[in-house]
């Protein structure tokens, strides 16, 4: 039962992960939360869904779909939500992606309908059974798919020139300019990232839920910024463990208490970290 | 042709005029010194040239081309560094990152590692700490890194904003020493300086800039024995 | 400050465009002759969207159907809509707005009962019929003498469900798993008290937050108990989901649960993993009744997909409601709230109505399985 846990925990770990490096990139390179992030992740998820239902039953495909969607739409929220406000209060830009967030909803309402879609399973054959838990094939292919994302995307932002430009804007964006850095460009290029990641997030997990409706994004989009405020919202390790961290405490919360204080452990986690270590587990102490 | 040539240059701020019409000029190959207090308006002139702030009015050329208040990533592909006032080291990257940062514009790795080479040949401190946090390097070893990264994009044209400032005397006389050597390596250089006295020494020619004016300008020579000079800025009475 | 304005524009209009499309809609039925006005409270946005959205083609198809056929005393009918988003605060402002406006002469809805019974003392203090088609909550028609329901309660269907456990499929041992809300609570207690009257037991029980999406760690916890079967107090979305992972958790087991579940949604969303289910009905879409296959014909012709449980019961309570109106020989509100109170046998899709004294229907329930991904009469083995 409590490899069965972990198991749950790792899987769901692994969504929650790639939606909090969404947040924490973004936050790097320029203060501030995209709370866009939720209904990105949804969006995503219907990309993925058309493309399974009208072009292929093929999961690679819909990932595709789900990574450019995500790297349109980030792409998107920066030209309007960002570029277009510099220079404006902070809470513009922070109210523009809430109003996104709330259009993307309403238009995926209006074109798709409310009711929940069914999205197939993929992989869903029985892999191996491990001290009394399950574990189907599929778990491994999001855990996988996860890792290896996570690892591409650390090794584009630490071993890449594209990766030592959205270090340093996040550092010091002014600096940054002097040494002759697209700032501008890095920023746009932190939220197709962050877009992207998000918008592959939906297709695993709506794979994996088997579920796709427009309000979908909406609670996996707040814990996973708890998440990587757990982690420290700057650092893109500290977002990974938040993600694996949260959702491997919930699943145990969850059966040590009871499923009803589920969410509540999520949110002490965030109010918590917020109150005491606002910086989260590895973020700096320069960067809140 | 001199290599930067400023004419009439206007800057505000708001309602405050920080620039008011400067003109001045670099020739290649030399060491121009700006002197003044604070709040002079020195800093101000190095945004504007590098195009972080932008100009009302008056126009800068580099090496005859006009790049008045173009974008700031466009003016450094053209050669012209600013190494910015208090340092402004990327703290979270190590000294070897920041180095790469420098060279960001460079599209020939082979250039960046011999960049680097020289750096480390000009600065043996740094490369024995070329894998440390830039945050954890003494204030004098910032101040290396940050003319080292500086020069690691080929510039033309270096800017130094106030390189000595919050240093102990010891390693100013250091760090001016390492400016005349960046300086015989052909680079020109623009040095925004409050320690004036130090400044004329190194630099052959000299402006001094009072409350976005220039007030003066002659050979560092004529300056150094210039009594207004003297008693402003240079702290000799009498 | 032109960019402050910009931001704002720029809100306004995302908003707007939202807020517009609803706006448009009412204009549109406003245009009619004089018509009488009812009002709908429904969640045609968010988590409950899609009853909220059934709500109202139901509705719509009722008052279609009663106009056609020369309204009720001699004047059209038309429908108001509101959006109440499933959200409590939204459905108290709406019974305000509703109750203010002199042109409408009552009120169907909310969905959830907790939407009812946060707007129930405004209507309450109003003077205005509150018809609730689903709120099976018990204290929502006996809380005001305006406040209907016509869903029966589950003080009346879950003795029905735990005899059905217990009798006719002969579970002993159950798990429960509930939603966290006034309904799922309600629904639990009253399951659990009459299942472990019955001599059963229950070995977990567990509830979950509306919005959740993954029931694994719970469904995980309440496999260690060891039940025979499991009961779903959960609606056919979530229903759908739970056990989708209990599959993938390689938990095979019977699944008992409201009439809540029983809908095509629960088919499509859940696949193999929804065959096993057991609940009760007491509007069955593939009965052969003429009224029954009149009513699915027109609803699949209309919007192309097959009308569910709820959707017959805002259909009946639109029906019941003209009905209301025409034994009162009036569109005064009292007069419609005291022929509604003396209702009986109504003969609606989903069962006859007929109220008590405190605003509740009583009905009676059909038992169905879910076999081979098809919803099948249980009796008719």
């Amino acid at each position: 039962m409590i490899v069965q846990q972990l198991i749950n925990g790792i899987t769901q770990g692994s969504i929650f992960a790639l939606l909090a490096i969404s947040f924490a990139v973004i936050y790097g390179v320029l203060r501030l939360v995209n709370f866009a992030t939720g209904a990105t992740y949804m969006m995503g998820a219907f990309a993925g869904w058309l493309t399974v239902r009208y072009i292929s039953q093929n999961i690679f495909l819909a990932m595709l779909a789900g990574l450019c969607t995500g790297w349109s739409i980030g792409f998107l929220i920066e030209k309007v939500a960002i570029k277009s406000l510099r220079g404006v209060a902070r809470i513009a830009s922070l109210i523009c992606t809430i109003g996104f967030s709330i259009f993307m909803i309403e238009i995926a309402t209006v074109i798709f309908g409310a009711e929940t879609k069914a999205m197939p399973s993929f992989f869903n054959e029985k892999a191996f059974t491990l001290g009394g838990a399950t574990v189907v094939w599929y778990q491994l292919f999001l855990i996988g798919t996860a890792v290896t994302i996570l690892l591409l995307l650390q090794i584009l932002i630490f071993k890449t020139k594209a990766g030592l430009a959205i270090r340093t804007v996040s550092l010091d964006f002014k600096t940054a300019g002097l040494m002759g850095i697209n700032v501008d460009r890095t920023i746009s290029l932190a939220f197709s990232l962050g877009g992207a990641t998000a918008g592959i997030a939906g297709v695993l997990g709506s794979v994996y839920y088997n579920i796709v409706n427009p309000t979908m994004g909406n609670l996996q989009g707040l814990k996973s910024f708890s998440a990587a405020v757990f982690g420290g919202l700057t650092s893109i390790p500290g977002a990974i463990l938040g993600g694996y961290l949260l959702a491997i405490v919930e699943n145990f919360g969850v059966q040590i208490v009871s499923g009803g204080y589920r969410d509540i452990i999520g949110f002490v986690i965030l109010v918590g970290f917020l109150l005491f270590r606002p910086r989260g587990l590895l973020g700096k102490k320069t960067s809140l | 042709m001199p290599l930067l040539e400023i004419e009439k240059l206007v800057v505000q701020y708001g309602a405050i005029r920080a620039l008011k019409g400067i003109s001045l000029t670099v020739e290649k190959g030399a060491l121009v010194t700006l002197i003044g207090a604070n709040g002079a308006g020195k800093s101000t002139l190095l945004n504007t040239i590098t195009g972080v702030v932008k100009a009302m009015d008056g126009t800068i050329r580099f090496d005859g081309i006009d790049i008045t208040n173009w974008d700031s990533h466009e003016i450094v592909r053209c050669g012209i560094c600013q190494v910015p006032e208090g340092r402004k080291i990327f703290s979270e990257l190590s000294v070897e990152e920041n180095l790469y940062a420098g060279a960001y514009i460079l599209k020939d790795k082979n250039e960046v590692k011999k960049n680097l080479q020289m750096v480390y040949d000009l600065f043996p401190r740094l490369a024995e700490r070329r894998k440390q946090e830039g945050g954890t390097l003494s204030g004098g070893e910032q101040q290396m890194l940050a003319l080292a990264r500086g020069i690691m994009s080929n510039p033309q044209l270096l800017l130094l904003d106030e390189p000595s400032l919050g240093l102990a005397p010891l390693i100013v006389d250091k760090i001016f020493e390492f400016i005349q050597q960046i300086n015989q390596l052909g680079k020109t250089i623009l040095l925004v300086e409050q320690n004036a006295n130090m400044a004329l020494q190194v630099a052959s020619y000299g402006y001094v800039l009072e409350t976005g004016i220039i007030r003066f300008q002659d050979a560092s020579e004529n300056l150094r024995n210039n009594d207004l000079v003297k008693k402003a800025y240079l702290g000799i009475t009498g | 400050m032109s960019k402050v304005l910009r931001a704002i524009l720029l809100l306004a209009v995302v908003l707007g465009v939202v807020s517009n499309g609803y706006a448009a809609g009412k204009q549109e039925k406003a245009k009619t002759d004089e018509p009488v006005y009812i009002a709908l409270t429904a969640p045609i946005t968010g988590d409950y969207a899609e009853y909220g959205n059934n709500f109202k083609r139901s509705v719509e198809m009722a008052i279609d159907k009663i106009n056609a056929s020369g309204g009720v005393l001699g004047r059209k009918l038309a429908v108001l809509v509101g959006d109440s988003k499933g959200d409590p605060k939204e459905s108290a402002t709406l019974a305000q707005k509703w109750t203010s406006d002199p042109k409408i002469v009552a009120q169907i809805g909310d969905f959830t009962s907790t939407c009812c019974l946060a707007a129930q003392p405004i209507y309450d203090q109003a003077g205005m019929v509150q018809l609730s088609p689903t709120a099976s909550h018990t204290k929502f028609a006996q809380g005001s003498k305006w406040s209907f329901s016509i869903v029966g309660t589950q003080a009346g269907e879950q003795p029905f469900i735990a005899d059905y456990a217990y009798n006719k499929l002969g579970f002993r041992k159950i798990a429960v798993i509930h939603i966290n809300n006034d309904w799922g609570v309600d629904t639990a207690r009253y399951f659990t008290d009459n299942f472990k009257k019955l001599g059963g037991t229950i070995t977990a029980i567990e509830n979950y937050f509306d919005g959740e999406k993954d029931f694994t760690a719970i469904l995980t916890k309440l496999r260690a108990s060891n039940p025979d079967a499991l009961f779903m107090a959960a609606m056919y979305n979530d229903g759908a989901s739970i056990s989708n992972q209990r599959a993938k958790l390689g938990w095979n087991l019977p699944v008992v649960g409201p009439s809540s579940l029983y809908s095509e949604q629960l088919l499509k969303l859940g696949g193999d993993s929804v065959n096993n289910l057991y609940t009760v009905v007491s509007f069955f879409a593939d009965d052969p009744k003429p009224e029954i296959r009149a009513y699915v014909t027109e609803f699949e012709k209309r919007y192309g997909l097959k009308p569910n449980f709820h959707a017959a019961l805002a259909y009946d309570a639109m029906m019941l409601l003209a009905d209301a109106m025409k034994r009162a020989g009036s569109f005064d509100r009292d007069k419609i709230r005291e022929a509604l109170q003396a209702t009986k046998d109504f003969p609606g899709l989903a069962g006859s109505i007929t109220f008590t004294e405190k605003g509740d229907a009583i009905k009676q329930y059909t038992r169905v399985m879910v076999k081979n991904n098809k919803f099948e009469l249980f009796d008719k083995r």
